[in-house]
């Protein structure tokens, strides 16, 4: 009897591991929670994404999905709307995504709370994340418009990104600031375009580290460059496992800060230390002001 | 080239000529003691100089690199050789003119340079993080295995005359140069191709041709005859290319710190 109840306890924990898989708590940067809402609905996500907003231990946001729709949002002592209401626009924080199936509606109006939620931002939402400004955008489908105030906006919004194109650039078009912003949010919390970091700051942390290294092989050699390189992978798959040149867009701009951070880190740990720094603060004097700005941002 | 390299040939250059000079003038005479004098005087200030540039390489870095502890003991090592240099030239100035013998008290401030250079050696491998690449141990050990070899060969004719002693003394000087010499290559392998290495291959040329010093020194020392000019310059080579080291890596680190 007790065997029979062991077997059947692991069969429900295998069958519980294999719906139930969960990724790192892993921390985002620099793009809105709603915006992470929206790649996750973008991506038909089912599952529990758990926030830490603010990196405030204590501030715990839970939104649950059912194939990319969301069923429901819980906050501190809020739930629904109000929840979703209250993390929409904080820019960081921890995330935790766990992947389960799960059955239950979706929750009722979410398309209206965020046409509301983007309509109520103040004028100057976009200037709360600066670093937004540095976004690509990208476009992942287009769905039918015609029942939101957005429709006009999030069209030219949607009809000037073309391939894939800078966030600074897009042509306004006859739009004016505030329609562009607002049809541009509308967008992305509804994860009809996804903003990411891979082609702006992912390229200037890349080159940086190219720079880096190719000063490493005039001043150490080859063999102290290429070591530093694997230290320095090994280093960022310690802290973020799934770490790929062209990180997930869904954590903003932490991969690349890390990216950073363990270049100067490991700067330190291979080679002469006096040499590295040296080389370090050389790369950085010699960067192009654009790509310097980014950088000297996340190193600080 | 930094301008203490520069000044450091010059001053090399100025030392030897007056040492050929002094050869050529008083060779086979009883003159010959102010050579002896003379030569006594050259090691001691190219050892104790060598010694003084790697300690002033050392002082550029901070307390807690390990490079700092690599060029001090380098220095350390040098010092002592600069001791026994000091020994050995009382000696000769006590006994008219007359070689130290050997073994004596001169060669354990001689041997202990060796230890001193590859705790420096170490200390720098350390400093680097870095492993040592496989070419690098495939000359590593072929520098070993080729020095041991040439060591054993040139001092073959003093082996069958020898003392236990001094058969001991000579294989300590052959198997310590040897480990010293593949050390250095160990080291320099890591930085091939680099503006760092650069001071590495003036340490290796300035080591190997202290190696050949050694071995002449052990030859001549165990068949009892005078060194002459040739085992009388190398040593001072030696030192002059480990001061140009000493000189360059200085710069290099100070133009990129």
């Amino acid at each position: 009897m007790n065997k029979w109840f062991n077997f059947q306890f692991l069969v429900l924990l295998m069958i519980h591991q294999f719906y139930v898989s969960g990724d790192q708590v892993l921390p985002f940067k620099d793009i809105f929670v709603i915006q992470i809402l929206g790649m996750l609905i973008a991506r038909k996500f089912s599952g529990v994404a758990h926030f830490v907003i603010g990196n405030k231990p204590d501030s715990i946001a839970d939104v649950w999905f059912n194939g990319g729709m969301v069923i429901n949002v819980h906050y501190i002592n809020l739930t629904g709307l109000p929840a979703l209401k209250a993390i929409a626009w904080h820019y960081e924080g921890k995330l935790e995504l766990v992947s389960q199936l799960l059955y239950n509606d979706p929750l009722a109006h979410y398309s209206h709370l965020v046409e509301s939620l983007v309509k109520d931002a103040p004028p100057d939402m976009i200037n709360t994340c600066p670093m937004l400004m540095n976004t690509f955008i990208n476009h992942v489908k287009l769905k039918p418009l015609k029942n939101s105030i957005f429709s006009l906006s999030g069209l030219t919004v949607f009809g000037e990104i073309g391939l894939g194109h800078s966030l600074t650039n897009i042509p306004r078009k006859n739009l004016s600031e505030k329609e562009f912003w607002n049809g541009f949010l509308y967008l992305t919390c509804h994860g009809l375009v996804i903003v990411s970091y891979a082609k702006s700051v992912g390229l200037s942390v890349q080159k940086f580290q190219d720079q880096l290294i190719d000063k490493m092989k005039t001043l150490m050699g080859a063999h102290i460059a290429d070591t530093y390189k694997d230290k320095l992978w090994q280093n960022i798959h310690q802290k973020w496992a799934n770490f790929d040149k062209e990180p997930d867009p869904i954590y903003g701009t932490s991969p690349y800060q890390l990216w950073l951070h363990q270049m100067q880190e490991t700067s330190q740990q291979v080679g002469t230390p006096t040499l590295q720094k040296g080389c370090f603060e050389s790369v950085l004097l010699a960067l192009a002001p654009k790509n310097a700005k980014v950088i000297h941002h996340f190193l600080n | 080239m930094s301008k203490d390299s520069i000044l450091v040939i010059a001053l090399w250059l100025i030392l030897s000529t007056v040492a050929i000079f002094l050869w050529l003038m008083t060779v086979d005479s009883e003159s010959m003691i102010f050579y002896t004098h003379y030569s006594s005087l050259m090691q001691i200030i190219t050892s104790a100089g060598a010694a003084f540039l790697c300690y002033r390489t050392m002082m550029i870095f901070n307390v807690n690199d390990k490079a700092r502890t690599a060029w001090g003991f380098l220095s350390m090592g040098l010092f002592f050789w600069s001791a026994g240099a000091i020994l050995e030239g009382v000696y000769t100035l006590l006994h008219q003119g007359a070689t130290a013998p050997f073994p004596w008290y001169a060669n354990v401030c001689f041997l202990l340079l060796v230890p001193f250079v590859i705790m420096a050696l170490i200390a720098f491998k350390k400093n680097l993080n870095a492993s040592i690449p496989l070419k690098g141990w495939i000359a590593t050990i072929t520098v070993f295995l080729g020095a041991l070899v040439l060591g054993l060969g040139i001092n073959a004719k003093g082996f069958q005359e020898i003392e236990s002693i001094n058969l001991i003394i000579t294989l300590i000087y052959i198997i310590f140069d040897s480990v010293l010499l593949a050390m250095a290559v160990a080291a320099a392998s890591i930085l091939i191709g680099s503006l760092l290495s650069r001071p590495w291959w003036f340490a290796l040329v300035g080591l190997f041709i202290f190696y050949l010093g050694d071995m002449i020194y052990t030859l001549v020392r165990n068949i009892d005859q005078a060194g002459g000019i040739i085992l009388d310059l190398t040593w001072p080579v030696a030192f002059g290319f480990i001061a140009i080291a000493a000189t360059t890596a200085r710069a290099i680190y100070t133009a990129n710190r």
